[in-house]
């Protein structure tokens, strides 16, 4: 393993990242190595890398638009109303929610050829103008605040196949990740209400498309589109936007 | 450089728009897909109470209407009083000729018919607790209420007893004169009874522990949960769903065979007291004092009004709008299949209500 070097990169000092060897076993296991190991992933973890080796770390910046075709029933809290106690329980919910925000990301590429994202984390609200929507908690009657839905994203590992011609490149991914969307509303007590926070999580999987164009040799500007093949239901939403990549 | 600062300034400025929130509310409501107003409600049996031994024409109209017929299988007739001496009335020949006659046309469309006793005197008040314990406790006041009851009920399917504002200690005494009467009528007839709607044990109401509803569970073929005038003490609706739910689950931990019951009739608030009002004086007084009608939590519709001598009023009624929404959310996860809905008060309600709910029914 080659030792790091500090560059100039873009106008700011980067530590950029090593060419990684694959090395037998108990060369590894020397301290030496240990201590050259741990500022080099530190380094590959938080920067843009210009390696010239195999092994590249890339990350992304994404404004975008977040859809999900349906929403779930929304779990609220046990809530005391001037009626009752209603338990927690669903709140049907099932409108549609579109939302605007950002996502950032990070993996690494192998070979120049596949893609491996390894973490990404997106946040959305609600954009446009939504009717209040009445609906029911244990019998009671509900609403909900379709413009206060907010939804958070984990992305987790998964695995993709990239391919360059000349300053375009085009990728496709399989991704895993979780979801958690939160919905204000209030529960009826007689003739006064009480406030609620009612929320879903869900395991995600999606297929992340992208076709990007090289502004530079490490800056790409990409269109993203992700159909979620499984968020709160099959085919049941997707995420699109303008994404900005550093890395090979 | 300067392209990806511009990318980098579009994203940031998306970013920020979707933390500081760029969705405004509409300003409208609607219905969730259960309760909108097209969605099947969930399949109960219907009942409806007439408060008196006559039928007007609107009533008869609403009953001889598709829309009844769909929703209500059974009518209790709230007609028959007990006397001082216990008679059960009314006696005169003309009068129960006439109750023959209007359960013969009921029945003919169709509806098994309940006469209702209601423990009020002549001028129509209802006894007070303590008198009407009094005549509970009295095994020769029962005999005699047995005894005129039965001839009483010839014409009908069924009798209803609702007992109101008994205190505690007449426990005892309701479930012995109960059971007496469901020896006396079953199974020959169906025998129901009025219970309060407690939500907690021992009971939250006056008087509620005046009913043994486990013993009193295994005497009726049906307990009815009056879960109405939610808003006793101040402005608010006639019941809140939800509440209601709660003492309807509680009772069916004793009794299988329950009824949730819901208004059809509105209720006015002033400062003299309350009184209940029909869903077209609701209107016309809204109407009249040129006020909107707002919807309350519950989404029943109120409004505030002054009325004569400047004092100030507050209405809550119930529309086919908010009656729909409360039958959809008791959905049957929330109450099992077999909970029915005791309708309570024909001849108040908004006239489009039994169309529309026979319209989504299964």
């Amino acid at each position: 393993m080659r030792d790091a070097t500090i560059l100039h990169f873009c106008g700011r000092i980067a530590i950029v990242g090593p060419t990684i060897e694959v090395r037998s076993g108990h060369d590894l296991g020397s301290a030496r190595d240990y201590l050259f190991a741990v500022p080099i992933a530190v380094a590959i973890v938080c920067c843009p890398t210009s390696a010239r080796a195999d092994i590249d770390f890339q990350v992304s910046a994404t404004a975008g638009v977040s859809w999900l075709r349906s929403m779930p029933s929304l779990k609220n809290p046990s809530t005391t109303t001037a009626a009752r106690v209603v338990p927690e329980g669903k709140i049907p919910f099932g409108t549609s929610f579109t939302g605007v925000g950002a996502m950032f990301d990070m993996g690494i590429s192998t070979d120049d050829r596949w893609t491996i994202p390894l973490l990404g984390f997106g946040g959305y609200g609600a954009v446009g103008s939504y009717d209040g929507l009445v609906t029911s908690a244990d019998g009671s009657i509900a609403r909900l605040r379709p413009w206060s839905t907010y939804e958070i994203d984990i992305l987790l590992p998964g695995l993709g196949y990239r391919m360059k011609r000349r300053r375009f490149m085009f990728s496709a991914t399989l991704r895993t990740g979780f979801a958690y969307v939160a919905t204000g509303g209030s529960i009826a007590g007689g003739e006064s209400y009480v406030p609620i926070t009612a929320t879903a999580t869900t395991a995600i999987f999606q297929a992340e498309v992208e076709a990007c164009r090289r502004l530079d040799p490490l800056t790409r500007v990409c269109l993203h589109v992700a159909p979620r093949i499984y968020e709160f239901g099959f085919l049941n939403g997707a995420t699109f936007g303008l994404r900005v990549e550093w890395g090979r | 450089m300067m392209k990806t600062r511009r990318l980098m300034m579009v994203a940031c400025a998306l970013a920020m728009g979707s933390v500081l929130g760029c969705s405004t509310s509409s300003g409208e409501d609607v219905d969730s897909v259960a309760l909108r107003a097209d969605a099947q409600l969930p399949a109960r049996s219907g009942t409806v109470l007439i408060d008196g031994c006559v039928i007007d024409t609107w009533q008869r109209a609403t009953l001889a209407g598709p829309g009844a017929k769909r929703v209500l299988q059974e009518v209790i007739l709230l007609c028959l009083v007990p006397r001082l001496d216990g008679t059960i009335g009314p006696r005169d020949p003309s009068a129960r000729q006439h109750l023959a006659a209007v359960v013969a046309d009921l029945k003919q469309d169709g509806y098994r018919v309940h006469f209702g006793v209601a423990f009020t005197d002549e001028s129509g008040q209802r006894y007070d607790g303590a008198q009407t314990r009094s005549f509970l406790a009295d095994p020769r006041w029962r005999t005699q209420f047995k005894d005129t009851l039965l001839p009483a009920l010839a014409p009908a399917d069924g009798v209803e007893l609702d007992l109101q504002g008994l205190p505690d200690d007449a426990r005892q005494s309701v479930t012995a004169f109960v059971t007496e009467i469901s020896q006396a009528v079953r199974p020959g007839k169906r025998l129901g009874v009025f219970v309060p709607p407690s939500v907690s044990l021992p009971s939250d109401l006056p008087g509620g522990e005046a009913f043994a509803r486990a013993q009193l569970g295994t005497q009726v073929d049906r307990m009815r949960i009056m879960t109405l005038d939610f808003s006793d003490l101040g402005p608010g609706p006639t019941i809140d769903p939800g509440w209601a739910v709660d003492a309807v689950r509680l009772a069916r931990g004793d009794a299988p065979a329950v009824d949730i019951a819901y208004p059809l009739y509105g209720t006015d608030f002033g400062p003299r007291g309350r009184r209940s009002v029909t869903y077209y004086e609701a209107q016309a007084v809204a109407s009249i004092a040129r006020v909107p009608i707002e919807r309350g939590p519950t989404t029943a519709p109120f409004f505030r009004y002054i009325a004569f001598g400047g004092e100030p009023h507050e209405m809550w009624f119930d529309d086919a709008d908010s009656t729909g929404r409360a039958l959809a959310a008791w959905n049957h996860e929330v109450l099992p299949p077999d909970v029915g809905v005791l309708f309570y008060g024909l001849g108040a309600e908004d006239p489009s209500l039994f169309e529309r709910l026979g319209a989504r029914m299964p």
